[in-house]
C-alpha cells in the first residue's frame, strides 16, 4: 500500500503552524504563509486543509479563552502533531532526495 | 472594535455554508481581518463578500458531497484520480452534461427544433408581455394613482363624453364637492422657446393649476411645484422644467432652478424639475408654467381646461360620479351655458390606457396561444425521442444502471435543452421587444417605460423548464418499471399499449396546436382584411408630395386683439408675405396656410344659421378649418359649388364662408346653402361655397359636417401650418422654406416637419402595429403547429415501416400508402380546425373594435384561412407520406 504523502499547500499550511509556534490560528497562518511565499493564500482552502489534518490526526486545537480586548473572541489555535511532524519530515526527505544532484541546472536561472 | 460589523447577508451566508464546528472560528477570523481593514480604511464591506462568496464555491460542494454520504476526504482532492472510488456526484453530473452535449450535437435537426420552438416562445412572449406591462399594468407615475380620476364635462346634444370644462365651472366644482380631497386644472399647449445662438424650439407644454403636483403626487428631481401665489392672475412667471429638457438644453445644470428661460418671447423663472417618467401627455410635456386663472378670468362658455381630482379616502368612482351628476345638474339650473352639460368621473388609468387596451390584449392573447403551441411541440418532440429510446433504457436498466443513474443522464440531456434555449430565448426577447418598440406608434411608446420584466421572463424561463424537465424525464420514469423482454421486443415492433397511449397524448397535442394555430390564423386574416380597406379609404385630399410645417405665431409679436378681431395686421402681413416668398420658391407648386393640418381634426364650434335660430339648440358642434384661399388647391380638395375664398375676401370686406358637402346634405337638404348666413364665434358670415368632403378624424371616420373659414377673415390664434405642394420630393425645399419662414421672423419655431404621406402613415401606426404583430404570431403558431403534424406523422411512419413493408409486399401500391398516411394527418388537422372554427367564433368579440368595416365572423376570411391551413397540413403531411410509400418490404421486414 502507498505511503500517505503531503500535498503542497498541506506542507506550506503545517510549516506555516510550526513557524507560528504558540501564536497560529487561522487569520495568522494565512499572513504566514502570504509573508513568506509572497503569494496570495485562500482563506477557505486553508481551513479545509486545516480541518481535514485535524480530522487525519495531523494537527490539533484548542480553543483558547477570550482575550480581555473590546471585541476579544475566542480563537482556535493549532499545532502539529507527531504524525504531522513525520509527514513532513518524509516530505523534506522526499524533495531532498529529488533535488540531489541538480543545484547546478537551476542555479543558472 | 466598535463600529463597523461585517454585512449581515454575508454572515448569514456564511452560517449557512460553512459547517458547524468551524463556523465560529472562521467567523472569527473574518471579523478581525474585516475589523482590521476598516480600522486602516481599507475597504472592509467589499472584501468580505470576496471572501464570503470564495467560502461558498469552496464548502457549497463539500456540504452536497456529505449529503449525499461521501466521505469528506474524498471530496477534497477532486483532481487525484482514484480508480478505487466512484466519481463524486458533481463529477459524475458535469460528465453527464458533456454526454448530453454531445449525443444532442449528433442529432442536430431534433435539438435545433425543441431549442428554437422554446426560444420562439420565450422571446416572444417576454417581449410582448414587457411592453404588456409597461403600458397597462405597471403603476402609473402617479401617487395612489387608483384615488386619481379625470372629470370631463359631457355633452348630451352632441353626445359628446369627453370634453373640457370651462373655468367657473371647474370653480364651482371644487367649491361644492365633497368627494374630493382636491382638484386641479390643466391645459396643453406649445410654446416657443428661444435660447440663445441655437435656433428657437417648439416646447409641448402644460399650464396648470398651482394643485396640480401635489395633486398627483408626481416625482420632482429638484425644486418644487408651482404655489397658490404663482398660480394668480398676473402673477410672476415661474416654469417647471421636464427632466429630459433639463437633459437635453441644460445639460443637467444642478444650478438651474432660480434661472431664467424664455418662452413665448417671455422670462420664466424655472422653479423645479419634473421626474422624466412623469409623461402623462403624448407627445410628453417639457415644461410646466402655471395657469394663472381666477373665477372670473374665461368666459363660462369657453371650455379650455381640463379638471383631474383626489378622491377622498373611501370614496369610490361611482360616488363620485353621483356627487358631480348632482353638481353639473345644479350648475345646468343656475347658468344658461351650461344647458345640457352633465359631468363624467373616469380614472386616470382608463383615460390615459383605455383606448390602447383592445390592442394590446389580444396581442398577448396571441402570444400566449404562441407559448402554447411551442410548449406542445416540445413535449410532442421530446416524447416522440423518447419512445425511441425505450430500448436503449431497458438495455442500460438490465446491464445494472439504477433507475437514479438513469434520472441523472435523461435530467442532464434537458438541462442542456433548457439551458440552450433560455440563453436563445432571452437574447430573442430583447430583440423582440427591440423591434416592437421600433414598430409601435408614438402614441404606444411616449407613453413610457418599457422595459424586459423580469418578472415574466422568469415565468417563460419556469414554464418551458417545467415542460422540457417533465417530458425529458418521461423515458428515464419509465424505464424504471420497464420489463426488459417486452421492450426489446416492443422496440423492433413498436406496438404495445404504453405507447399506444402515448400516441393519443400526442395526436391531442397535434390537434390543440392546430386549433390554437387556427384561431391566430382567423385572427391575423381579419386584422390583414381590415388593415387592406382602412388603408383604401380615399381621404379626400391628395396626400403625395405635401410638406406640412407647423409655427407659432407668439402673441407679443403678433397681438391678439380681440375687440379688432378679425383685424390683425401683423399676422396678416406675416402671413401674406410668407405665401408669396414660397409660392416663389422654385419646385413649390402651390402653398397654403391652415390652422391644423387635414388629418388633424382641430376644434369644433357651436353655429347658428340665421332665420333657423331655434334649430341651434339641438345641432352639435361642427369642426371648423380655417384656411387661407389656396388651401382647396393645393390639397386638392374639390370645389363642389358656389366658389372658394378669394383674395377680395379680406378682414375689411363681408364676411365668407364655406361649407363641406356632408354639411350640405345635413343642414342645407334643399340645396340653398349658397347665399344662407350662418354664424360663429359671434360673426355672422355668408355661405359662398361648397367643397368636397375631406376626412377629419383619420381615415376611419366618415367626414363630419364641417365649415370653412378664411384666414384672412379669422386670422389663426397662435399656431398654423404651412402645407407646401412641390414638384418633386418634398424633403427637397425643407431647407428653402425654413429659410423663407426665418426671413420673416428669425425667432420663430418651426416644427412638426413632416410629408402629408409620413402623416398618413403615421394616423395608421396603430392599426399596423397590431396587424403586423398578430401576423407575426399567426405565422409563427402556423408554422409550429406544422411542425408538430408533421413530427408525429414521421414518427408514426417510422414506428409503422414493418406494417407498412407488409402491406406493400402483399400488394398495396403506393398511392394508397401515401393516402392512408395522409388521412391520418389530415384527420388530425381537421378536427383542429374544426374547435379551431368553435375557438374563434367564442373569442371574436374582442377583435371587434380593432376591425375597420369587417364582421369578425367575415365569413370570406374564415374560408381564406382554411383553405391555407388545408394546403399547409397537406403539404407538411405529403412529406412522411412520401416516404412511408418508399420503404422497401424487404428491407423493412427483415429488420424484424
Amino acid at each position: 500500500m502507498a505511503r500517505e504523502s503531503l500535498g503542497e499547500f498541506e506542507q506550506l499550511v503545517l510549516l506555516a503552524i510550526l513557524q507560528l509556534s504558540d501564536e497560529a490560528y487561522g487569520v495568522s497562518i494565512v499572513e504566514e504563509i502570504e509573508r513568506r511565499t509572497g503569494r496570495t493564500v485562500s482563506r477557505p482552502a486553508v481551513y479545509i486543509a486545516l480541518r481535514r489534518m485535524g480530522n487525519k490526526g495531523l494537527v490539533s486545537s484548542t480553543l483558547a479563552q477570550p482575550t480581555p480586548e473590546p471585541g476579544g473572541r475566542a480563537k482556535r489555535y493549532y499545532r502539529v502533531q507527531k504524525a504531522g511532524l513525520d509527514l513532513l519530515a518524509d516530505s523534506r526527505r522526499d524533495l531532498l532526495n529529488m533535488w540531489d544532484g541538480l543545484s547546478p541546472v537551476l542555479d543558472g536561472r | 472594535m466598535v463600529g463597523a460589523t461585517p454585512p449581515t447577508s454575508a454572515v448569514w451566508l456564511l452560517r449557512r455554508t460553512i459547517p458547524a464546528d468551524q463556523t465560529d472560528e472562521i467567523l472569527g477570523d473574518l471579523a478581525e481581518v474585516f475589523a482590521r481593514r476598516t480600522d486602516t480604511g481599507l475597504d472592509g464591506r467589499w472584501w468580505y463578500w470576496r471572501q464570503a462568496s470564495a467560502f461558498v464555491l469552496r464548502y457549497f460542494p463539500e456540504r452536497i458531497a456529505e449529503r449525499m454520504g461521501h466521505r469528506p476526504s474524498m471530496y477534497w482532492r477532486p483532481s487525484r484520480p482514484n480508480r478505487n472510488r466512484k466519481a463524486s456526484v458533481m463529477e459524475q453530473f458535469t460528465q453527464d452534461l458533456r454526454l448530453a452535449a454531445r449525443g444532442l450535437l449528433r442529432e442536430r435537426g431534433f435539438s435545433a427544433m425543441v431549442i428554437l420552438t422554446l426560444a420562439l416562445g420565450i422571446g416572444a412572449t417576454t417581449a410582448v408581455f414587457s411592453v404588456v406591462n409597461g403600458l397597462l399594468l405597471k403603476p402609473l407615475p402617479v401617487h395612489e394613482a387608483g384615488r386619481v380620476v379625470m372629470v370631463w364635462e359631457n355633452d348630451r346634444v352632441t353626445g359628446t363624453e369627453r370634453e373640457y370644462a370651462s373655468v367657473p365651472d371647474y370653480y364651482d366644482f371644487l367649491e361644492l364637492n365633497t368627494v374630493f380631497d382636491d382638484m386641479a386644472m390643466y391645459a396643453t399647449s406649445s410654446l416657443n422657446f428661444t435660447n440663445p445662438g441655437l435656433d428657437p424650439q417648439r416646447l409641448q407644454a402644460e399650464q396648470i393649476s398651482h394643485s396640480w403636483d401635489e395633486l398627483l403626487g408626481v416625482r420632482l428631481v429638484m425644486g418644487r411645484g408651482i404655489t397658490r401665489e404663482e398660480d394668480q392672475p398676473g402673477g410672476p412667471l415661474v416654469a417647471m422644467i421636464s427632466e429630459g429638457l433639463w437633459i437635453r438644453s441644460f445639460a443637467t445644470s444642478p444650478d438651474i432652478l432660480g434661472t431664467t428661460i424664455t418662452l413665448n418671447d417671455q422670462s420664466h423663472t424655472i422653479v423645479g424639475v419634473v421626474g422624466k417618467e412623469v409623461s402623462l401627455t403624448i407627445p410628453p410635456t417639457d415644461v410646466w408654467v402655471p395657469l394663472q386663472l381666477g373665477p372670473t378670468s374665461t368666459h363660462r362658455a369657453r371650455h379650455n381646461v381640463g379638471q383631474i381630482a383626489r378622491l377622498k379616502a373611501g370614496v369610490t368612482v361611482a360616488q363620485a360620479q353621483e356627487e358631480m351628476t348632482r353638481l353639473a345638474t345644479q350648475l345646468e339650473d343656475m347658468y344658461p351655458e351650461n344647458a345640457a352639460r352633465g359631468a363624467f368621473v373616469e380614472p386616470i388609468s382608463e383615460v390615459m390606457r383605455g383606448p390602447i387596451r383592445p390592442a394590446l390584449l389580444v396581442l398577448f392573447g396571441a402570444v400566449l396561444a404562441v407559448l402554447l403551441i411551442a410548449c406542445a411541440n416540445v413535449a410532442n418532440l421530446l416524447l416522440a425521442r423518447g419512445s425511441r429510446r425505450a430500448t436503449e433504457v431497458a438495455v442500460h436498466a438490465a446491464l445494472g444502471a439504477t433507475p437514479s443513474r438513469m434520472f441523472q443522464r435523461f435530467l442532464a440531456e434537458s438541462l442542456v435543452l433548457i439551458g440552450a434555449s433560455w440563453v436563445i430565448g432571452i437574447g430573442l426577447a430583447f430583440i423582440g421587444l427591440r423591434a416592437i418598440l421600433g414598430l409601435a406608434p408614438a402614441a404606444l411608446t411616449s407613453l413610457g417605460g418599457v422595459t424586459p420584466d423580469f418578472l415574466v421572463l422568469s415565468l417563460t424561463l419556469g414554464v418551458s423548464g417545467a415542460i422540457a424537465f417533465g417530458f425529458g424525464l418521461l423515458p428515464a420514469w419509465q424505464g424504471r418499471r420497464l420489463d426488459l423482454q417486452a421492450n426489446l421486443k416492443e422496440g423492433r415492433r413498436q406496438g404495445g399499449s404504453a405507447s399506444i397511449e402515448r400516441m393519443r397524448f400526442q395526436r391531442f397535442l397535434v390537434v390543440g396546436q392546430m386549433a390554437v394555430a387556427f384561431v391566430l390564423l382567423i385572427g391575423s386574416a381579419l386584422l390583414i382584411n381590415s388593415f387592406w380597406r382602412l388603408s383604401r379609404v380615399d381621404p379626400g385630399f391628395a396626400t403625395s408630395n405635401v410638406l406640412r410645417v407647423s409655427l407659432l405665431l407668439p402673441e407679443s409679436r403678433y397681438p391678439r386683439d380681440f375687440q379688432v378681431y378679425p383685424r390683425w395686421p401683423e399676422v396678416h402681413q406675416f402671413n401674406e408675405r410668407l405665401l408669396r416668398t414660397l409660392s416663389d420658391i422654385p419646385g413649390i407648386q402651390d402653398v397654403a396656410l391652415a390652422v391644423s393640418h387635414p388629418l388633424d381634426g382641430g376644434f369644433t364650434n357651436s353655429f347658428r344659421i340665421t332665420g333657423r335660430e331655434s334649430e341651434a339648440a339641438s345641432q352639435p358642434e361642427m369642426p371648423t378649418r380655417l384656411v387661407s384661399p389656396d388651401y382647396f388647391r393645393t390639397m386638392s380638395v374639390p370645389l363642389v359649388a358656389g366658389r372658394g375664398f378669394e383674395d377680395r375676401d379680406h378682414a375689411e370686406s363681408p364676411l365668407v364662408m364655406l361649407i363641406n358637402q356632408a354639411a350640405a346634405d345635413r343642414f342645407f337638404p334643399d340645396d340653398d346653402a349658397i347665399g344662407s348666413r350662418i354664424t360663429f364665434w359671434g360673426m355672422e358670415r355668408e355661405v359662398v361655397g361648397i367643397v368636397g368632403n375631406e376626412r377629419f378624424y383619420g381615415l376611419a371616420e366618415d367626414t363630419p359636417a364641417a365649415m370653412y373659414g378664411s384666414t384672412s377673415q379669422a386670422p389663426p390664434v397662435g399656431g398654423e401650418v404651412l402645407l407646401v405642394r412641390t414638384a418633386g420630393d418634398p424633403l427637397l425645399v425643407v431647407n428653402a422654406v425654413r429659410q423663407a419662414i426665418w426671413e420673416q421672423d428669425a425667432d420663430l419655431a418651426i416644427f412638426n416637419v413632416a410629408t402629408l404621406d409620413e402623416t398618413l402613415a403615421e394616423s395608421l401606426a396603430t392599426e399596423r402595429f397590431t396587424t403586423v404583430l398578430l401576423l407575426v404570431f399567426g405565422g409563427v403558431a402556423l408554422i409550429l403547429a406544422l411542425v408538430g403534424v408533421y413530427g408525429v406523422l414521421a414518427y408514426l411512419v417510422a414506428r409503422r415501416r414493418h406494417e407498412i413493408g407488409v402491406r406493400l409486399a402483399i400488394g398495396a401500391s403506393s398511392e394508397e400508402i401515401v393516402r392512408m398516411v395522409l388521412r391520418q394527418g389530415m384527420v388530425l388537422a381537421l378536427v383542429g380546425m374544426f374547435l379551431g372554427v368553435t375557438g374563434a367564433v367564442a373569442l371574436s368579440g374582442s377583435l371587434r373594435s380593432l376591425l375597420f368595416e369587417i364582421s369578425p365572423l367575415d365569413p370570406a376570411t374564415y374560408v381564406m384561412a382554411a383553405t391555407g391551413l388545408v394546403v399547409a397540413a397537406g403539404m407538411a403531411c405529403l412529406m412522411p407520406a412520401l416516404r412511408a410509400s418508399r420503404v422497401d418490404p424487404v428491407e423493412a421486414m427483415r429488420t424484424e
